[in-house]
């Protein structure tokens, strides 16, 4: 295999534990503080709402979308972010201090190929707040020794006669999925390459340093890009750790937070197209189960890999910045992933915090199932009139409300089709799955912004009247 | 794919389940391409296929349930199986690991699907015998005493891919020919389709029986 250490002179018994030892200071950085109204508050400051509506359209249009508007938009020219204009973000000490103008110019434009290096560590919340060029710089260096010590460390491990099971099956796993990912991309198409060498280095040391959540599938999938982007082992470490700090919920056990996320894709749908949403239903499909790949890996796997980039960083931009509050910790852990309960607590206080009026009225249904089956009936159709209100930013999608505006558009794009075809569950499936890394970025990005912003207008309005 | 409404006349659902990397994704592109897929990627979720078949002179729709297989995500698949008419589960002859699981795949297909799914043992990668972990016999003997049908099969070559899927709806139909499997029984994971039926009826079907489209 392309991964071994060929040098078996460099076989050694290490022992873990100084190591780890040594560390103490660099600890894992805390969930961050999510105080109630971020995203509102984030979206006031950027100024969010009132520059989609003075730039892209105004919003009679937005409630009636018609395909000619999409054409309209997507004629719209939307130049990049270039190096010239992120250094108009940056103070004279090289500090990000307008973050929210950057990220709000990166939501509408996308960013040059060659910035990408640099400004997704900043889409990314990879550096502390306070931190300028000077010191962001030094960071990186600290850190990319740190991971490369790691990494030697858990390699050499790996090819000595003492190596923990739990290693070796997390190297299995990683292996197997790394020389399955991305593989129709040039960069990614030879098994010995160095960047399918360098996704295996990178999600084994994530697994090793992050026992409660190892490895999971898909997480080849998150990091790929950012290797591609990055072009350096270390710093996609470092991006890849401040992604999952928002993305491990989605790999929780129990899929609470997949679960709710699923809940607001139906009730985005069932609000803004009833009639397709209807068919879905009646096709018994609305678990809307066959974009559950769209959801876990936000998109990652339907666009070509290279205009992925663009529907990332967008992506990314639309969402709050969320700066570590401590720096991160690299460090092996004691392999034990069992003991480990750190990750289902943070899922429970999620699904506490993440109730809806939608799951109320479902829970209203069933009792009245259980009083009486006939009056049940007639509350249930009742139930289905009244379709509930979107939730509020902050709640809507779990972090990435407009993640479900993109599945959004993703969706409706083949509503015509598929119910023209009459087609079933399968077939609605098999459909959607036919544009795997093939759809066009430019048009759904328009349309998702589109329908944002229509989302956005009636948060505010409803919040006005209150 | 949306192959003519019409042209047959039962759907029978299958599922794929097994352990990550034994070639469940492969098997069903070898059924419904007749090629081998170097580099498949993993599936994340749930993907489908689907091949019309013919059985007994009767035309057969199968619809293709292909999981993922990594133990964390059984929360997601096992809402999958749910009406399943024939449940394909894989191991890889060359990793034990892999075979030593079935047990816990056979109670979640057991507990999960409805007591006529017909449930089918592939042990796959049978072109790399050299590596061979598992014995043909211990498998054989494993699917006897647990009542499940078995075949060894290779992706790659397509050796006896066909005929796993094929026994597995032959299995199926014989079921519904002797009266073991009620049709209308919720979650028999079989359709009906009178030639000149309507389309969409529901599969694993819940409440929404033959509502209009549009009623809602």
């Amino acid at each position: 295999m392309a991964y071994k250490q060929s040098d078996p002179a460099l076989k050694l018994k290490v022992d873990l534990k100084p190591f780890e030892e040594g560390l103490e200071d660099w600890d894992v950085s805390p969930e961050p503080d999510n105080s109630t109204g971020k995203v509102a508050s984030f979206l006031q400051n950027t100024g969010l709402l009132e520059t989609l509506q003075s730039t892209v359209f105004n919003v009679s249009k937005v409630f009636n979308y018609n395909k000619k508007q999409v054409e309209d938009n997507t004629s719209r020219e939307r130049r990049p972010l270039t190096d010239a204009e992120f250094r108009e973000y940056l103070d004279s000490v090289g500090n990000l201090t307008r973050d929210t103008e950057f990220r709000m110019h990166v939501y509408q434009n996308g960013v040059e190929h060659s910035l990408r290096k640099v400004v997704w560590k900043h889409l990314l919340n990879v550096f502390p707040r306070e931190f300028n060029g000077k010191k962001r710089f030094d960071y990186l260096t600290k850190k990319k020794e740190e991971y490369s010590k790691i990494r030697d460390e858990w390699k050499r491990l790996l090819d000595s006669d003492n190596c923990s099971e739990n290693v070796k099956l997390v190297a299995n796993m990683v292996r197997k999925d790394t020389l399955r990912t991305d593989r129709g991309h040039p960069l990614f198409s030879d098994d010995s390459s160095e960047n399918v060498i360098r996704l295996f280095n990178l999600l084994v040391t994530y697994a090793l340093t992050h026992p409660s959540l190892s490895y999971c599938q898909g997480m080849s999938d998150l990091a790929s890009p950012l290797l591609l982007v990055l072009e350096d082992e270390a710093h996609a470490y470092i991006c890849f750790c401040s992604l999952m700090r928002r993305l491990s919920q989605n790999f929780d056990l129990k899929g609470l937070v997949l679960n709710k996320k699923f809940e607001h894709l139906q009730l985005l749908l069932r609000r803004k197209d009833p009639e397709f949403f209807s068919y879905l239903k009646y096709q018994n499909a609305d678990d809307l189960l066959f974009c559950y790949r769209w959801v876990l890996l936000e998109l990652k796997r339907e666009f070509p890999l290279d205009n992925v980039l663009t529907l990332l960083e967008v992506m990314w931009a639309s969402i709050p910045p969320d700066y570590p509050n401590m720096m991160l910790g690299i460090r092996l852990s004691d392999l034990d992933y069992e003991k480990s309960s750190l990750y289902m607590k943070q899922a429970n206080i999620k699904k506490n915090v993440l109730n809806t009026a939608y799951k109320k009225l479902k829970r209203k249904k069933l009792e009245c199932q259980d009083i009486d089956g006939c009056r049940s009936m007639v509350e249930d159709v009742k139930a289905e009139e009244v379709v509930p209100k979107l939730p509020a930013p902050d709640e809507f999608g779990c972090e990435n409300p407009f993640l479900l505006f993109l599945c959004l558009a993703l969706l409706l794009q083949q509503k015509d089709v598929i119910i023209k075809k009459r087609m079933d569950y399968n077939e609605i499936a098999m459909h959607y799955d036919k544009f795997i890394r093939s759809n066009d970025v430019d048009s759904v990005l328009e349309r998702a912004r589109l329908e944002y912003s229509a989302y956005l207008r009636e948060q505010q309005n409803g919040s006005k009247k209150v | 794919m949306a192959a003519g409404p019409y042209n047959y006349s039962y759907i029978f659902k299958y599922i794929i389940i097994g352990d990550m990397g034994v070639g469940k994704s492969c098997l069903l592109h070898q059924f419904t391409e007749k090629k081998f897929m170097a580099d498949c990627p993993h599936t994340i979720g749930v993907e489908f296929g689907t091949r019309i078949i013919e059985v007994a002179g009767q035309k057969i729709k199968l619809q293709i349930w292909d999981t993922a297989g990594q133990e964390r995500f059984r929360a997601v698949t096992r809402s999958y199986y749910r009406g399943a008419a024939g449940a394909l589960m894989v191991y890889d002859i060359t990793r034990r690991t892999t075979y030593n699981h079935l047990s816990s795949w056979l109670t979640d297909a057991r507990n999960l699907t409805n007591p006529n799914t017909v449930i089918f043992l592939i042990g796959n990668k049978s072109d790399l015998d050299a590596q061979r972990d598992v014995t043909y016999d211990e498998a054989k003997q494993f699917a006897e005493e647990n009542g499940l049908m078995f075949l060894e099969c290779s992706a790659k070559t397509g050796e006896n891919v066909e005929d796993a899927f094929l026994d597995t709806a032959k299995k199926i139909y014989k079921n519904i020919q002797d009266g073991s499997l009620d049709l209308n029984a919720a979650e028999s994971g079989v359709q009906h389709k009178p030639s000149n039926g309507p389309r969409g009826a529901n599969l694993g079907g819940e409440s929404s029986g033959n509502k209009d489209p549009c009623s809602c």
